[in-house]
């Protein structure tokens, strides 16, 4: 008894000193509907958004900063508006000169005025080779700024940005994290830091015109509370607050959501999805993603793999059967079939490579004779699968053993090799994979980020991300002529001249599926918008009574 | 004869200092070799931190480039000793991903794991002690047996099946505890700790009850979780030490003596059977301050564990170098203090030599 009397004394001691403690900390409980809690997939550690590659800190970004552009709401295909940091722009007839008009009366987060030589440095830190703000890396800027010749100013709100060669592709550069627009006062002071400094000062010192900031630093990577800034452009946001907490396991955030333990998910599991459309307690956001993915099959020779033989590719091409996959995804895939994915620009919409379109007894009969005929039968393949889930490949074990199960069925012995998504470049590029199950995201509805980066090359080489080891020299000459094509529909053709060249002759990947992706909200918070890109915002957003 | 009476003999303090010293020296070169260990790591870990840090993307150029603001192109001795002189001042790198230092982010992160591992170790310990006890008192009863039957469920049921179905039952049935996190930070405005010491800094900076109580009542589910395999593991070692205890003359005599059960078990028995005990719980407690990367994980508990994990998956080669060399090291202090306590407590480590 006299025991737990001293426990007793012991806790009100405790709560005691937390009533008398602190005081004056500025903490408060914040009210119903005035906070939104994220619970996501990935996290964020850098937002920085000149050197960030991860989608998880674009999700934190694109709350804090905006663009010159903005994506469009409501469409399938992404269009570039006139309701970002631009009111106006034109564009020279043969796309190397774009002139850009800037809204008047925004502030950034740290007070200064956004005009056009704000625009001008905050571009310049992209655009600039040894920018003298510059963070340790800058992942995009060989691919959409390098070509870049000038950043000029004419007056107080007009932006000249002047290209070596058309850049028909320029306005959806525009509209990726790279070029988000950071506060002048925020650049100069990252040139005054060390560059290994900086990246980890302007994510705890957010520096946008966006609706959401964050307040005292930034603590962690797993929480990270955002703040409504009360000067934004749009008029202050409703909702106070938004956190962003991280839960990999994608059956727990759904029922969390479901709980109304938090508002706002992404990422559910497809064979969920029916179940939830019919709950009134949450509301589903599914759309079409620009993203695919794909079986990359190494093409070149010096690799050694047995993969460099045509005939082996279209056996294996031959023997993949898709429904599997899209079963994997309750049906909310759809079977690819070419490199674009549906809903974008330069898709070749009912189109199928030869392989794709022969009966399946037939194309196992021939894959099995092309195997045999080649030496392959009984061979070992490596063959890579990443070891998180990604938003094409939500299931990657399961996905490789089809993928091996459909192999052996023709001769041939899939070795499984898992392994950290961050390894795979480096080891691509030693040859060390005959074949990588991967996939790939589009962000600007752009095709040439599939088919510049998947499946064509510079200087005669493959490009970084090239893990079928592809390139042929005509085929580079032709991605490139498209990427600078001016008429829209000219640059159609071009792309589907290429996938209807490309699969039946070479064959380097095979086509798997494209995948929707979803997000989940309570039904009572309303007012959340979501782009064409799949961005989500909440500066319109409010809990309805 | 019974034991012999060695509580009285005189207390021998110039031998328990030598001994304690003796165990200090020890863990020098221990520790010297851990920071050897984790230095080569990161030279260790494949690929290029160059490659990982530039993404898909990296030239040659930019890579040497990298190379250089890193200091990655120096002699290996020479980054050893800079390695070395940076940790004793705290410094421990930058994350190639964040840009942060890595010092900041375990400050966060540590305390997380220590609150949850001082929570789970305290209620194993509570829990564990007490089965044991009442299963020894009665052997081969029904206590006996429920005991040992939830020390068995204990032991054998996988953490993660566990947490998720603690999880349903608690937060998603019943509603009675959170599913996770170790606040509800979207109640809260102005919560900017300066460390991970959550329930701390409410009670000390921020002198806020309520919150005080929303983070205990976040760490209660997490915490029973990983209470459950230490729990089990020091209920059967109870047992089986008061099991020997019990049956030893000293108590036989007590009870001859008119002595009630009670007291003779908690003053007489249970003082001599928990020694190996407490060796148990600092191994224990070892353990589980390397990150409980389950249960951290199932109750998105952003703790050193999670940490780790995700170092290893994008190959962030400076925050696995600092988990590793500071989880060595816990494990090293935690035993060395183990190894003293364990001389203090056991009068016949206190004495050997002097009798």
């Amino acid at each position: 008894m006299t025991r737990l009397l001293w426990l007793a004394a012991f806790a009100a001691l405790v709560l005691g000193v937390s009533a008398c403690g602190g005081g004056n900390s500025g903490l408060k409980k914040v009210g119903a509907g005035k906070s939104i809690l994220v619970l996501r997939s990935d996290k964020s550690d850098n937002l920085d958004p000149h050197s960030t590659s991860s989608g998880g800190d674009v999700r934190v970004l694109s709350m804090m900063y905006e663009h010159l552009v903005s994506a469009s709401v409501g469409t399938a295909e992404v269009v570039w508006e006139k309701k970002g940091l631009a009111e106006d722009w034109t564009i020279s007839a043969d796309h190397t000169v774009y002139t850009f008009k800037i809204k008047k009366g925004i502030k950034f987060h740290d007070g200064a005025d956004l005009d056009a030589h704000a625009v001008k440095k905050s571009l310049d830190r992209m655009v600039v080779e040894n920018h003298p703000a510059r963070p340790t890396e800058r992942p995009y800027r060989d691919s959409y700024f390098k070509d870049i010749k000038s950043v000029e100013t004419t007056d107080d709100t007009t932006v000249v940005v002047t290209h070596k060669s058309p850049n028909p592709r320029f306005l959806g550069t525009l509209g990726i994290h790279s070029a988000m627009i950071i506060s002048p006062l925020a650049i100069e002071h990252l040139a005054t830091l060390k560059v290994e400094e900086r990246k980890a000062w302007i994510t705890s010192n957010p520096a946008g015109t966006g609706p959401y900031t964050i307040k005292g630093g930034y603590k962690d990577g797993t929480d990270i509370t955002l703040v409504a800034f009360d000067g934004y452009h749009g008029g202050a946001p409703k909702v106070e607050q938004i956190v962003f907490q991280t839960q990999t396991d994608m059956r727990t955030r759904t029922q969390r959501v479901l709980a109304g333990d938090v508002h706002f998910i992404d990422s559910l599991d497809p064979p969920d999805w029916e179940s939830i459309e019919k709950n009134p307690k949450v509301t589903l956001y599914t759309w079409q993603g620009q993203n695919l993915c794909y079986l990359a099959m190494n093409c070149l020779p010096s690799d050694g793999h047995i993969t460099s033989n045509r005939d082996v590719r279209e056996a294996i091409a031959l023997a993949i059967d898709r429904q599997p996959f899209v079963a994997k995804f309750a049906g909310r895939a759809k079977p690819q079939h070419v490199l674009i994915p549906p809903t974008m620009l330069g898709h070749p919409k009912g189109y199928r490579p030869k392989a794709d379109s022969t009966p399946r007894a037939e194309a196992l009969e021939r894959a099995r004779k092309l195997v045999k005929d080649a030496g392959a039968e009984g061979k070992e393949l490596k063959m890579y699968l990443p070891d998180t889930a990604r938003p094409y490949l939500l299931y990657p074990d399961e996905v490789a053993n089809f993928i091996q199960q459909q192999l052996a069925e023709v001769g041939l012995k899939v070795v499984l090799d898992k392994a950290p998504l961050a390894q795979l470049t480096e080891r691509v590029n030693k040859g060390e994979y005959p074949l990588v199950l991967i996939g790939w995201m589009g962000d600007t509805g752009e095709p040439h980020n599939f088919w510049g980066p998947l499946l064509s090359g510079v200087d005669g080489k493959p490009a970084g991300n090239n893990n079928t080891r592809f390139y042929h020299a005509d085929v580079a000459k032709k991605v490139d002529a498209a990427g600078v094509e001016t008429d829209l529909k000219k640059r159609a053709e071009l792309y589907y001249e290429l996938e209807k060249w490309v699969h039946d002759e070479f064959r380097p990947m095979v086509p798997l599926v494209s995948a929707e992706q979803s997000y989940a909200w309570v039904s009572n918070l309303k007012g959340v918008e979501v782009d064409s890109t799949g961005t989500f915002r909440f500066h319109k957003a409010y809990f309805e009574d | 004869m019974g034991r012999d009476n060695i509580a009285a003999r005189p207390y021998n303090s110039a031998l328990m200092l030598s001994h304690i010293l003796r165990r200090l020296l020890a863990a020098v070169p221990m520790l010297l070799a851990i920071s050897i260990a984790s230095f080569l790591l990161l030279h260790l870990l494949p690929g290029d931190p160059t490659a990982v840090l530039l993404g898909q993307e990296a030239t040659p150029e930019a890579m040497a480039q990298v190379r250089e603001e890193l200091g990655l192109n120096r002699p290996l001795h020479i980054q050893y000793i800079d390695f070395l002189g940076n940790v004793l001042r705290g410094d421990f790198g930058r994350s190639f991903f964040s840009g942060r230092p890595v010092a900041d982010e375990l400050v966060m992160r540590v305390p997380a794991t220590i609150e949850l591992a001082l929570a789970a170790m305290i209620i194993a310990s509570i829990v564990g002690i007490s089965l044991g006890v009442l299963a020894s008192v009665k052997p081969r009863s029904v206590v006996d047996f429920a005991c040992l039957g939830i020390a068995l469920i204990g032991v054998s049921m996988p953490i993660f099946w566990l947490g998720f179905l603690a999880q349903q039952m608690m937060a998603g049935k019943l509603g009675l505890l959170p599913f996770g996190g170790r606040y509800n930070a979207a109640n809260w405005q102005g919560f900017e700790p300066d460390t991970g010491f959550f329930i701390a800094e409410a009670i000390f900076t921020y002198g806020s009850p309520e919150l005080t109580l929303e983070l205990l009542h976040h760490l209660t589910l997490p915490a029973f979780v990983l209470a459950t395999v230490p729990t089990a593991l020091i209920a059967r070692m109870t047992r089986a030490n008061m099991l020997e205890v019990l049956s030893q003359d000293y108590i036989r005599t007590a009870r001859a003596k008119g002595l009630a059960m009670t007291p003779v078990v908690i003053r007489h028995a249970m003082r001599n059977a928990l020694i190996p005990v407490i060796t148990s719980i600092g191994t224990q407690f070892g353990y589980m301050l390397g990150g409980a990367v389950l249960t951290e994980t199932i109750f998105s508990w952003p703790g050193l564990g999670t940490y780790v994990v995700q170092a290893v998956i994008i190959l962030d080669g400076k925050p696995l170098q600092a988990s590793v060399l500071l989880i060595a090291t816990f494990f090293v202090v935690v035993n060395l203090l183990t190894d003293i306590s364990y001389s203090i407590i056991d009068p016949r480590l206190r004495h050997k030599g002097a009798g």
